[in-house]
């Protein structure tokens, strides 16, 4: 125990480089994710089929394929990207693909009479989704989308394959100079566990704030 | 009013509505009745382009609808805005209600005229209550739809879509998803309407109702009109085979005293 | 950069190379997949159980899984239990934890499954007098393992996936091969777009399957 408590400050870096990691991605894959989503839902089939293909190439493909492409891709096209920096736009292109789906399982769920009864009323085709659909596709939204939130913080583990620095590859460090491979394991587990256990109550926490009917 | 001449609709290869030729009056209450699959619901929904079809002309209140003739004669769709313009103009109550859940019933009735018309809130809101007043349901201003029964809902649908003072009010069959001892009091709104000279076009399947407020009764079958007539002609003596064997359906157990 | 766009010779010649670390991958995935099934059937009945000594270590179980990283749980495995004495091969380690990780997910699909079928199918069959055991046999579970082909299916999608990660333990699965071969060579772009073919076809194949097998028990339902 008192290996893991020794090496815990090391530790907790890795794991402020591993929220780090997940927020950049998360926000900028949200950006993505949400417009795809939007853009599949177009009534014209080329945004339509530009987003279909989009989220079938990534996700047919595992991370650490994609990590790999992109790295060994980069020098190649003469790119000299930022370790950190490469690996948020990668991660950010991966989860946005899910989240795309997530989006237009969202506004699908929304039942098309909404619309009808918003069109029928008057109002153009953008403001009813944006007031009437959209508004409510937001409940059907955020639990899927928190999962994969979730999805996207154990996805971070990944680039430690690459050698790209957080709290796995930490914690292989560690056990590496240590040898005490359990105890270090059990408690970057831990910390990964208090990571996205809490980011699951937050996203519930917040599922309830968008409850109607008050 | 309304002139539709040829209307045709397809989805893919199906065709739904073979060439419609129907005339409403300003004022007129027409029933549409028909079996199931004969492209009622389509043809109701091509009167506001809900549905935009493919042949023939729609022509409301002089303009015709979602399409516009160019100098060589052919048809263009309308842009968005012109569209969304001509169906303010145009009510439609539907079969399952579609009251926005978050908002309360006020709010669905004053949403339409304050964001489209610019109308201002607090006349809008008055608006809202006179109508709320008609159709007999004013104690329930601030309620949220989720807690109304399935009547009172569909009463605030129709008080919505008149917020907008259409010209033409569209009903799609409308006391179909309704608890049977729930059905007379839409009726009775309804029926209001009618007497006030409102233009309906209504599909429906409640045959008393047709045959007491309608001005005319149409017979819709496999996407044409087959016969079209004052309600008493038409349940007495219906002229074609099909109709015939439609009306049966509904005196078999209870006799249709027309 | 040569003059090639593309080297596609160098990929014929050491296409032996990748199909062994596809028949690798394979292996690995449908170990995993064997494995979670059955393990995700016994997390679930503890899941679904009114005893709280079975419920309890079954949602920890479920808990502790979803919320950690597959990775650190190979790591875990492989480098954890050596040091206790229980020397794991790489493969056995990556096929545990796995079979592990997603036996925890499949849990909750057949819980989910189950529960989605509604009260009034069970009390259809316990009104023709079938006693509760059975009518959950012949009613209940036909109908939810109707609705759980899909969302099993896409775990096998997920394991394909994950086998990728396996590589980080030296198992010589595609990725490794990949990487092996890349550090050797020149053409590290091209064997690493060969590989994203590779899993592209896998994971697509293995998704059309579902999509037909799906349609076809949605015609029997």
């Amino acid at each position: 125990m008192e290996t893991l408590g020794t090496n815990l400050p090391y530790l907790l870096r890795g794991a402020r480089v591993t929220v780090l990691l997940f927020a950049a991605s998360l926000a900028l894959g949200t950006v993505v994710g949400v417009g795809a989503g939007l853009l599949s839902a177009a009534r014209h089939p080329v945004p339509r089929g530009i987003v279909a293909v989009y989220v079938f190439l990534t996700r047919g493909i595992p991370l650490l394929v994609h990590l790999f492409l992109v790295y060994y891709l980069l020098p190649v096209i003469g790119l000299d990207l930022e370790p950190y920096v490469g690996a948020t736009i990668v991660l950010a292109l991966y989860i946005g693909a899910f989240i795309s789906e997530v989006t237009r399982g969202a506004i699908g769920s929304v039942s098309r009479g909404q619309l009808d009864a918003a069109l029928s009323l008057g109002m153009t085709r953008g403001r009813a989704m944006r007031k009437i659909v959209l508004r409510q596709a937001v409940r059907y939204f955020l639990p899927p989308y928190i999962g994969n939130a979730v999805m996207l913080v154990k996805l971070t583990s990944v680039v430690s394959v690459i050698n790209i620095w957080e709290l796995t590859l930490a914690g292989r460090e560690v056990v590496e100079r240590t040898l005490a491979p359990f105890q270090i394991f059990a408690g970057v587990a831990l910390i990964y566990f208090a990571i996205c256990y809490g980011l699951s109550r937050l996203g519930r926490a917040m599922e309830q704030r968008t409850e109607f009917g008050h | 009013m309304i002139r539709v001449r040829g209307l045709v609709k397809r989805f893919g290869q199906h065709t739904v509505l073979h060439g419609i030729d129907l005339d409403v009056a300003r004022g007129e209450v027409v029933v549409v009745i028909g079996p199931s699959g004969s492209g009622k619901t389509t043809l109701l929904r091509c009167l506001n382009f809900l549905e935009e079809y493919d042949d023939g002309e729609v022509v409301v209140d002089g303009e015709l609808l979602g399409y516009r003739r160019g100098a060589d004669g052919r048809l263009r769709r309308r842009g968005e805005e012109e569209i969304a313009k001509s169906r303010g103009e145009i009510g439609m109550v539907f079969q399952s209600f579609n009251l926005f859940p978050h908002k309360s019933v006020l709010d669905n009735i004053t949403l339409a005229p304050i964001y489209i018309k610019g109308v201002r809130r607090d006349v809008a809101k008055q608006v809202a209550r006179e109508l709320l007043e008609k159709v007999g349901l004013a104690h329930k201003a601030d309620a949220y739809p989720g807690t109304l029964s399935s009547g009172q809902q569909q009463r605030v649908a129709i008080a919505r879509a008149l917020a907008m003072q259409p010209k033409v009010m569209l009903f799609d069959e409308v006391t179909s998803a309704l608890d049977p001892e729930l059905v007379g009091e839409v009726l009775t709104v309804m029926r209001g309407l009618a007497e006030d000279g409102m233009t309906m076009v209504i599909v429906s399947h409640e045959m008393h109702f047709a045959r007491e407020v309608a001005h005319r009764v149409v017979f819709l079958d496999g996407g044409r009109i087959l016969e079209a007539g004052p309600p008493k002609t038409l349940f007495r003596e219906p002229s074609s085979e099909r109709l015939h064997a439609f009306l049966r359906r509904f005196t078999e157990g209870y006799k249709l005293s027309v | 950069m040569g003059g090639y766009f593309f080297d596609f010779g160098f990929i014929y010649r050491n296409l032996p190379i990748f199909w062994s670390g596809l028949g690798v991958t394979l292996e690995v995935s449908v170990m995993a997949m064997a494995g979670a099934v059955v393990g995700g059937l016994v997390i679930a009945f503890g899941r679904m159980s009114r005893r709280v000594w079975l419920f309890a270590p079954a949602t920890a179980y479920v808990e502790f899984l979803r919320n950690t990283p597959v990775l650190i749980q190979m790591f875990g495995l492989y480098f954890g239990l050596a040091v206790l004495g229980f020397r794991l091969s790489p493969i056995t380690a990556g096929v545990l934890a796995l079979a592990g990780q997603n036996a925890a997910y499949l849990a909750e699909i057949y819980r989910a499954g189950i529960e989605s079928v509604s009260r009034r199918q069970l009390e259809a069959g316990l009104a023709l007098g079938m006693r509760r055991w059975r009518a959950m046999r012949l009613v209940v579970v036909p109908i939810a393992a109707s609705r759980l082909v899909a969302p099993i299916g896409n775990q096998l999608v997920v394991i394909i996936k994950d086998t990728s990660l396996v590589s980080s333990i030296s198992v010589y699965e595609l990725t490794m091969e990949g990487k092996r071969l890349a550090e050797r060579s020149a053409a590290t772009y091209e064997v690493f777009a060969t590989i994203a073919v590779f899993y592209l076809v896998l994971t697509s194949v293995v998704s059309l399957v579902l999509r037909l097998y799906e349609r076809r028990v949605q015609l029997i339902f």
